[in-house]
């Protein structure tokens, strides 16, 4: 059984978040044209994938069968939202769910989302879940 | 030039350089004790006046730019050269004493915890000065209670009035500001080094039996700062986290603090303008509902950080802490929000952290 929670879904975009709050990260990630599949997946090899992969192994797993779930489910999330209240430094894509699609295509590469249909998946809201698992784990880097 | 008598001269050859409120004398003009270096700015102690425009002058459109403490030396302080300090005024804080002689008297809603006995030389009247200092640390730890005595005797007079720097470079003001019959005496301490300071203060007059014990919260504005809080603990709030955004350099309090105003913020949703003037993208804007909320928070996330080591995490606060606009505005977009997002840098310093709307 997996649990899932829309929460893990921020930690996928922790280098960017709250750029927005600074005209210095504005300047330096504008070049990224976040609605041109290149440049995303630039951004995500760049910049998100070397802060993801220095987390902890359960914590990577968590945030890795979130983003499946909800980029299968993706009615059950509003993508557009999750990038929004992130207050990043770079503009909203027209199509967020597959801004966050390239990036699982760099992330996880030659894996599909597929897998998560044949787990028995327990969806969880709880705001507070990464910090209760991290407290478990022994902390946020591997 | 220094009225006669009241100079000295050191036995050493190099002679002594500070004068009026501590401060170097520059000598650079004819004459002893003429002008002197406040840092900011050089003060002619001749006509009570600095020789040069004040720096902070914009926020005091209605003084000359050159005037020292604003022409009221008495309430005011110019430490610096460069902005005001205005002396808490212990009236505004605390009622009047009821006049209960015997027993203990208090301000209205502060719990007492300690009543203090001691013993007066004989035939004197003495007056007992205690201070509870409870230190409260960047990261939100409240020390032990830490209890400083001091007995004195009004016969033999109090310290003057005034403001100094103390041997560690702390700002000490202190004033004499309640009624002489309960003489009254203060000390302030520049909360910078502890993240605000709270003071529990009890006066004690044995001879006529007046025993009052108050719990006081004081914030010592510096040099660019002129906000006048009615409730104290905003203040110190305001003070702690002004001293955390300069440390961190981030913009937490400057973009989304209580002192931004909802219409800055439905600005920024709609044109990217922040409430302190830069033009960036439209998002949602969101601003903390108090200083204190905002303070709590910035603990909160400190301690999560420090444990977890996340650099950029959401947080429930279980109260309404915050609110704002959605990015583009509209007729819905005003939401409340008891959520909190803290992003921390490379080197875990706080660089945003604002109410999150959605």
């Amino acid at each position: 059984m997996i649990t899932i929670n829309p929460i893990y879904i921020d930690y996928v975009l922790t280098p960017l978040v709250g750029g927005g709050d600074d005209a210095k990260e504005i300047a330096i990630y504008s070049v990224y044209q976040t609605d041109i599949e290149d440049d995303v997946k630039l951004l995500a090899k760049n910049i998100l994938l070397p802060e993801f992969i220095k987390q902890h192994k359960q914590f990577k797993e968590a945030i890795k069968n979130s983003l499946a779930y909800y980029l299968i489910y993706n009615e059950k999330i509003d993508f557009k939202s999750v990038l929004i209240s992130s207050l990043l430094p770079i503009k909203t894509p027209k199509n967020p769910m597959l801004f966050f699609q390239w990036i699982w295509d760099v992330f996880f590469e030659n894996e599909t989302i597929d897998y998560i249909k044949n787990k028995i998946v327990v969806e969880d809201f709880d705001i507070n879940a990464p910090y209760n698992l991290l407290t478990k784990i022994g902390g946020y880097k591997n | 030039m220094v009225e006669p008598a009241r100079q000295f001269t050191a036995t050493n050859s190099t002679g002594y350089r500070f004068g009026f409120n501590g401060k170097e004398k520059s000598d650079e003009i004819e004459g002893s004790g003429v002008d002197y270096d406040y840092g900011a700015r050089i003060y002619d102690a001749r006509a009570g006046k600095f020789l040069s425009v004040d720096p902070m002058n914009h926020k005091y459109p209605s003084e000359t730019p050159y005037h020292f403490g604003g022409n009221n030396p008495i309430n005011y302080a110019d430490i610096g050269g460069a902005d005001t300090i205005k002396f808490c005024n212990l009236s505004t804080i605390y009622p009047p004493l009821t006049s209960n002689l015997d027993g203990l008297v208090k301000a209205p809603g502060v719990t007492v915890t300690n009543k203090y006995l001691i013993t007066p030389a004989k035939g004197k009247d003495v007056f007992l000065y205690i201070v509870v200092r409870q230190m409260v640390s960047a990261n939100g730890t409240v020390s032990t209670p830490y209890h400083q005595e001091t007995r004195f005797y009004p016969n033999n007079g109090f310290a003057d009035n005034g403001v100094y720097d103390d041997d560690d470079g702390d700002l000490i003001a202190f004033r004499r500001i309640c009624p002489a019959d309960l003489a009254t005496y203060l000390e302030l301490k520049d909360p910078k080094e502890y993240g605000g300071l709270k003071l529990d203060i009890a006066f004690q007059h044995l001879s006529d039996k007046i025993q009052f014990v108050g719990r006081l919260t004081i914030a010592v504005l510096a040099a660019g700062e002129s906000l006048e809080f009615s409730d104290p603990e905003e203040a110190v709030a305001f003070r702690d986290l002004s001293l955390q955004e300069q440390e961190s350099g981030g913009h937490f309090l400057s973009r989304h603090g209580a002192q931004t105003s909802l219409s800055s913020q439905y600005k920024r949703a709609i044109s990217g303008l922040t409430p302190d003037g830069e033009l960036l993208e439209e998002t949602d804007a969101s601003r903390f509902l108090s200083h204190r909320k905002e303070l709590d928070a910035v603990n909160a996330a400190k301690a999560r950080y420090a444990k977890t080591g996340e650099k950029a995490f959401t947080m429930e606060m279980k109260q309404n802490i915050g609110e704002g606009y959605l990015e583009g505005g509209g007729k819905n977009s005003y939401k409340v929000t008891s959520k909190v997002r803290a992003v921390f840098d490379n080197n875990g310093k706080l660089k945003t952290l604002y109410p999150v709307l959605r």
